[in-house]
Formats: structure tokens, C-alpha cells, sequence
């Protein structure tokens, strides 16, 4: 790739707030220093008299401290420009480098090379609950949080009441925080920063918390700020959220930005790429997604999810022949080898009509029979619902579990006329008599579901407001 | 990977539906200047101290905090505060004073030890409090941006609270010896307090500030710093009058920039010391430097320490 994705002929738009310039960031894997100061020095001492560091890792690789394979490059050679007012959502799945690059943009760690440059005042919002000291009443903390992002007492007193009304605190401001629930915790924090008024606003995730309710207030909030002319810069993995505040996205990926463009486009196409054979998700552990599996009961889901989140700092770079982390060991009885989405027909496709049923189909190896082998099929949205779930052996064993070795497609057909039209990802996993986790492939196809069949469809007017959208058979019976 | 033309779209093509992005024309004059550049280079004496002054209300919000958490909500908080210098002057008056019988300038022991130790006692937790700020605060960072330097500077004025309990505490002594007639002889020099506060302050960041930024990386500098504050004491002095030193070495003592503190101090309040305005120019141009230092070095790593600490 090219080193500068600066067009050369780029016009120079006078009304560009953030200039992202060709920024890198890299990170050295393994250990900075060996933490102590009488070690570094032995170090220092023993390279300057040429001799071998006595303090280096056994397995070390010789002299190349700075060879690719101690090096993750967390971001490589970003370049775009935000303009006035505009919303520029960010996607990307975990570790694409997104948070690391509004933390690049709010100035709280510097690039390895390139520079960022802004007009006007920045608050970052990177975590809404931060900033917050337990002891202090709700009251004393909003003073507090709005200083750590620049604002002078003057200013919030001006906005003290809006914050308190955005905040839904009530009577609770002169109660310490501590009190306060996980909600109230993160409305006040986004009422802080949404009274600001800056001139560019840097969100990350701040949908996670509060409910559904709040959540549509922020989504307000910030498109009235955006409407003043504040530009926003928006990090979440709701992305019916983003397509609602957000015209724009970028897309990243492995620190490379793959995509810039009209939000649906990207979101699009983001999607198309995780349905796409080879971009296994398995290693990602979202936070987020414990919550959801959580909710569903499933521990032992949840608990080799966890497992893997702990491998992920480990599998920077996956290849195909080295065993991801959440992986079985391959002496394990089977495994995913992949999976796509299907029609009637039997024909590979991503896009399905709301007439039409969807059949999933997992490609398994069983290496050995084992009776106690199952699996379960999940169905997640765009906002990361779990819309529904689905374990084959409910009513009777499950096939594979009297299957001989071999590679099998295990099929399951989705009934028609089920879902509102909508992006989703089907997350699937096989699990042994224990119900312990064997191997779990997040996206293991995604699909797009449109609707041209129902007279709402035809019209464009989709969205139905809810996940599950049935054609049902409606009676109509005159009372006599 | 996609190829590069993708990138080099301009962000207006990519929002037609939205009429939000910014008028070329009219605004044009309003954008002259970049007002922040995030660079991967930084000149080492770029301390952004013009930031730091926007975030003074920030500063001052921290030590409420602080003076909330430690005074407000604790019982024997306040207490503490004058009972551990008392205590330290107490036992210091028995083993300096009565049993190695150090001299202390014809000044009663308790009153000149209590000085001491009450001067002492600020430089010291300020240094130490500020040392380890990036390394206990390093939660906080990460979420939250504002100048690094609000937080040391804020701790060092959190520090100045308890300075001005115990030095109220010192006074009431002083009046007591003042009155019984015991030849302490405060003087106008007293009106100097305020210079001779700010000196330690700025002293004690600058002292803070080169440890902070090293000590996210080595972290026994912290347990190093605690052991140096206490040898450094008995370098300074505290529990004798300089005029104890013997003449040879009294330009080292000068160097420590912390004896003119504690001698123009006693001159101030006990009317008995032996400090040139030579040492306080040699004191003030080394505390300047420390702080400069400090500066550098703290600069140096807080825009690093996130990804190594």
C-alpha cells in the first residue's frame, strides 16, 4: 500500500474541523523495559559492552527486537476529513483499531507517525462513567466531569439545570454516587458531555448503557448537536444507531481503513465481508456480547467466550494453519471448518427476500463419535440482539451425535416470514455432553433480509419497530 | 485491501442526503487556524501551559475533592493532621534536644523542631503524593483527557491546605513562646511567607514531576523516592541549625534547595538562622531548574505512558 493516501489534488475544503494525516500507531507486543530500573540498566550495561542481554527472554529472536512479529500495527496510515457538522460513524470489528484512533484523535496518546489536526474544542466521551468520583454527590460530579472535559464552572452553572433534566436524576443529585445505579451512572455522565457544546464530540460506545428509552435521547441529543454544527465522531457496534445519527462511515480493519463512505454502504458491506468464507470473528471477544449471552443462560457460552477474550491479545495475527485461541485442540471431536446461507434452491446467497425460507449450513468435521455432541445456532442483529436461538438436540439427540467421522453439512432451514428486513449475522457453536463449549464461530454467514413481498415492504417503509415481524393470520369474527 | 481511491474521497461526495455538512463559502473566514495538532512529534519544551490554565477550574475542583474526601467525611481526619507533627516534634525535642543535645541557636527545642518538621512535612508528602499521580490515576487517564498537569499541580495545592492547619497549629506554640519570653523573635521577614510557600511548592512539583513520568516505567523509583525523602531530611535542616555545619561545607548545603526554605523559615518566625541571600538565589536557581526538569520529563511521558505503563 501506498505510504500517503493523501489525494494529491485533494480539495482544500475550508470547512474540514478534523484532518485524520496518514496516522500509524504501533504497538511493541511483549514486554517495554523488564520493569525495573536495576534491570534496564544491566541491560543497557551489557549491550553497550557488546555482550548478550542477561535479562532477554530465552526464546527471544536475536538482535531484531523490532521484527514484524513483535510489532502490531494498531492503525496504519488513516487519512480522512471530517467537515463541520458532520457525523462520521466508525465500524469495524473488535480490535480494527477504532478506539485507538479516537483516542489518537482526543490527544490522549500520540501516533507513531502522521498527526491529526482540529479545529475548535474537542470532548471525547470515551467512557461515560468516568471521571466521576464515588464519594461526591451526583451534584459535586457534574461539576467535576464537566472540568475534566474543559468547561468552567461558569458555563455549567449555565447548563446545570438542562444536565439534571437530561440526567433523569431527580431528587438523587445531592445523593453520593456511589448510590447510584449503572444507568443513572451513565445517563449523567452522557448529560454531561452532551451539554457541552463543543465543536468536535468523540463518542465511543455510549449506547452500552441505560435503556432503551435514554438511548433513543441520546441519539437525539446528538443529532441536535450535530445540527448546530458540532461534528461528531461516532464509535459503536449498534449500528442501527449509527445509521441513524450518521451519514458517513469508515470502515476499519486489522488498523487499515477499507471503506469510506455513505453509512448504509459501509454498513453493507461490512456485513458482506463478515459472511465472507475466511473472516472468522472467533477470536473476538466483545463485552458486549457476554451481556447478551448472559441474558440467554447460557454459561457455558459465556464462559468459553470469556476464554477467548483472553487468547485475543495473543492472536494479533491469526493464520490458517496456526489454531486460533477458543479453537478445540484438533484431537477434539469436531470442529466448524465453515458455513454460508442458502435458499430452497440450494443457492449461496447473502441476500434473501422476506418470503424466502434461509437454510444455515455448518461444515463439520467429527473426528471421532462422541454421544454427547450438539449444537446451537444463534441469529444476531445489527444492534446486536440476540433475535433468536436454537440447540438441536431439544426434543432428541442430536444427529452428530451418532455420526461417524467425516465431514458433514449440517443444515437448518430459517422459516420464511419471520424477521423484519434487516442486516444479521448467524453465530454458531458445537458443544460436547457437558454443555461446554467446543468451538464457537461468531458470523458464521451474515445475510441481508429485504422485504419486497408485503405492502409495507413495496413502499420502503420497512421497519416494522420490532425484531420479529411474523406474517400472522388474522381472524376477524362478528359477534352476534 | 482496498485500492487507494476509496480513501481519497473528499467527505462531502459521501453525505448527499443529509444537507449537515458545513457551508464552504461564508465560513471560510471563521477556519484560519488549526487550533489542536496531535503530532507524533512534540518539541520537549511545549508544556501547554496555556491549557493548563483553561483547566484551572478543574484544578481547583480537585482540591475540593480531596479536601471533601480527607477533611469533610473522616473524624479524625483534621486531628491527624496536627497530632502527627506534634508527635514527630515531640520525639524529636527528647532525642535531638535532650539526649544528643543538639544545639539549636539559643531557640526553645520544641518551637525549632516543630518548624522544621511542619515545613518538611509539606515538601515531603507533596513530593511523594505528586510521584506516583500518573501511575494511581492511570485508570482515569486513559478515559479521561485533560491536561496530565492539572493533577500534580492540583495535589500540590491539595497539599497547601494541610500546610496552612499545621503551620496554624505551629503559630499557637510560637505565641505561647513569644509570650513567655523565650527569645524567639519574629520579624518582618514573616511577610515573605507567602514567596517562601510558593518556593516549596514549585519545588516540590518540580521533585514530583521527575519521578511521575519515570516511575510509570520503573516502578521501584516510588519505594526509592520514599527511602530519598527520608535521607533527604536528614540533609536538610531539619533537626539542626545549619550553622552546626562546619564552614567547608556549607556551599553543598546551599545546593539543597530546600535549607534556604527551612533557614528563611526560622529567620522569619524564630528571628535566629544563618542564611545568606546567597544560599536564597542559590535555592530559587536550582528550584527553578528542578521544576524545568520535571517539566520535561513529565511532558516527555504523558502522552506515552498509556500505552507502556
Amino acid at each position: 500500500m501506498n505510504t500517503s493516501c493523501r489525494a494529491k489534488g485533494a480539495l482544500v475544503n475550508m470547512s474540514v474541523v478534523i484532518r485524520v494525516e496518514d496516522v500509524c500507531k504501533v504497538y511493541r507486543l511483549g514486554v517495554v523495559g523488564y520493569g525495573t530500573l536495576r534491570q534496564d540498566l544491566q541491560s543497557w550495561w551489557a549491550r553497550t559492552r557488546g555482550g548478550e542481554d542477561p535479562n532477554a527472554p530465552l526464546d527471544a529472536p536475536p538482535k531484531h527486537a523490532d521484527s514484524d512479529a513483535n510489532i502490531l500495527h494498531a492503525l496504519s496510515n488513516i487519512c480522512f476529513d471530517v467537515s463541520k457538522g458532520e457525523s462520521l460513524g466508525i465500524i469495524g470489528r473488535n480490535g480494527a483499531g477504532k478506539s485507538t484512533l479516537l483516542q489518537i484523535i482526543a490527544g490522549m496518546t500520540i501516533p507513531t507517525s502522521g498527526r491529526v489536526k482540529i479545529r475548535g474544542k474537542v470532548a471525547s466521551l470515551l467512557s461515560v462513567g468516568a471521571g466521576f468520583h464515588p464519594d461526591l454527590t451526583g451534584r459535586e460530579n457534574i461539576y467535576l466531569k464537566a472540568a475534566t472535559l474543559g468547561m468552567s464552572r461558569a458555563e455549567v452553572s449555565k447548563k446545570y439545570e438542562e444536565i439534571v433534566e437530561f440526567s433523569e436524576i431527580g431528587r438523587f443529585i445531592d445523593t453520593p454516587m456511589k448510590r447510584y445505579s449503572k444507568g443513572m451512572n451513565t445517563r449523567l455522565g452522557f448529560a454531561v458531555a452532551a451539554h457541552l457544546e463543543p465543536e468536535v464530540l468523540l463518542v465511543d460506545e455510549v449506547l452500552t448503557g441505560g435503556d432503551h428509552k435514554f438511548r433513543l435521547k441520546v441519539i437525539e441529543r446528538l443529532k441536535a448537536l450535530s445540527a448546530q454544527g458540532c461534528t461528531v465522531l461516532f464509535v459503536s457496534h449498534k449500528l442501527g444507531a449509527l445509521r441513524q445519527l450518521c451519514s458517513r462511515a469508515i470502515r476499519l480493519d486489522q488498523g487499515r481503513m477499507v471503506e469510506d463512505g455513505a453509512t448504509d454502504t459501509v454498513i453493507n458491506n461490512y456485513f458482506a465481508a463478515l459472511a465472507l468464507p475466511g473472516s472468522d470473528l472467533s477470536e473476538d471477544g466483545d463485552p458486549e456480547d457476554f451481556r447478551g449471552a448472559a441474558g440467554n443462560g447460557d454459561d457455558a457460552y459465556e464462559r468459553n467466550k470469556r476464554t477467548i477474550t483472553a487468547g485475543k491479545a495473543a492472536s494479533a495475527e491469526t493464520t490458517d494453519d496456526v489454531r486460533k485461541p477458543g479453537e478445540p485442540e484438533t484431537n477434539g471431536p469436531a470442529r466448524i471448518l465453515g458455513g454460508f446461507a442458502s435458499d430452497g434452491q440450494g443457492n449461496k446467497k447473502t441476500t434473501f427476500s422476506y418470503a424466502e425460507d434461509i437454510t444455515f449450513t455448518a461444515v463439520i468435521e467429527v473426528q471421532r463419535r462422541d454421544l454427547g455432541l450438539a449444537s446451537v445456532l444463534a441469529v444476531v442483529d445489527e444492534n446486536d440482539n440476540r433475535v433468536l436461538a436454537s440447540y438441536d438436540n431439544d426434543l432428541a439427540d442430536s444427529q452428530l451425535a451418532a455420526a461417524e467421522p467425516g465431514i458433514y453439512n449440517y443444515r437448518v432451514t430459517l422459516g420464511s416470514r419471520l424477521l423484519k428486513p434487516g442486516l444479521y449475522q448467524v453465530n454458531f457453536a458445537i458443544r460436547d455432553g457437558n454443555s461446554k463449549i467446543l468451538q464457537k464461530r461468531k458470523a458464521l454467514c451474515a445475510f441481508e433480509l429485504v422485504d419486497n413481498e408485503t405492502r409495507r415492504g413495496l413502499q420502503g417503509n420497512y421497519d416494522k419497530g420490532a425484531i420479529v415481524a411474523p406474517e400472522l393470520h388474522w381472524e376477524l369474527d362478528h359477534r352476534s | 485491501m482496498k485500492s487507494d481511491s476509496a480513501l481519497e474521497r473528499i467527505s462531502t461526495e459521501d453525505a448527499p442526503d443529509t444537507g449537515q455538512v458545513g457551508p464552504v463559502g461564508d465560513d471560510a473566514e471563521e477556519f484560519e487556524e488549526w487550533t489542536t495538532i496531535v503530532d507524533s512529534k512534540r518539541p520537549w519544551f511545549d508544556f501547554n501551559l496555556g491549557e493548563l490554565w483553561r483547566f484551572r477550574d478543574l484544578i481547583l475542583l480537585f482540591v475540593r475533592r480531596d479536601f471533601r474526601i480527607t477533611y469533610v467525611q473522616t473524624v479524625l481526619g483534621p486531628l491527624w493532621l496536627v497530632l502527627a507533627p506534634f508527635l514527630t516534634t515531640v520525639v524529636f525535642t527528647i532525642i535531638f534536644g535532650k539526649v544528643v543535645q543538639v544545639p539549636t541557636d539559643g531557640i526553645p527545642s520544641f518551637v525549632f523542631y516543630m518548624s522544621g518538621t511542619v515545613c518538611w512535612s509539606y515538601f515531603s508528602s507533596s513530593v511523594s503524593q505528586t510521584s506516583t499521580v500518573l501511575i494511581k490515576n492511570y485508570r482515569l487517564f486513559q478515559r479521561v483527557h485533560f491536561p496530565r498537569l492539572v493533577m500534580p499541580v492540583s495535589l500540590v495545592m491539595s497539599n497547601l491546605i494541610k500546610f496552612a492547619i499545621q503551620f496554624s497549629f505551629f503559630l499557637v506554640f510560637l505565641v505561647y513562646f513569644v509570650i513567655q519570653g523565650s527569645g524567639v523573635a519574629p520579624n518582618m521577614a514573616m511577610l515573605a511567607l507567602p514567596l517562601l510557600v510558593l518556593h516549596m511548592a514549585v519545588l516540590s512539583l518540580g521533585c514530583g514531576l521527575i519521578v511521575a513520568g519515570t516511575a510509570t516505567r520503573y516502578r521501584d523509583l516510588i519505594q526509592l523516592t520514599a527511602f530519598g525523602l527520608q535521607l533527604w531530611m536528614y540533609a536538610t535542616p531539619v533537626v539542626y541549625p545549619v550553622s552546626q555545619i562546619p564552614e567547608r561545607f556549607r556551599f553543598f548545603f546551599a545546593l539543597n534547595p530546600m535549607t534556604a526554605v527551612v533557614e528563611t523559615f526560622r529567620y522569619a518566625f524564630l528571628g535566629k538562622s544563618s542564611v545568606s541571600s546567597q544560599d536564597i538565589v542559590t535555592s530559587a536557581v536550582v528550584t527553578v531548574i528542578l521544576l524545568l526538569a520535571g517539566l520535561i520529563m513529565f511532558t516527555r511521558m504523558e502522552k506515552t505512558f498509556l500505552d507502556t505503563a
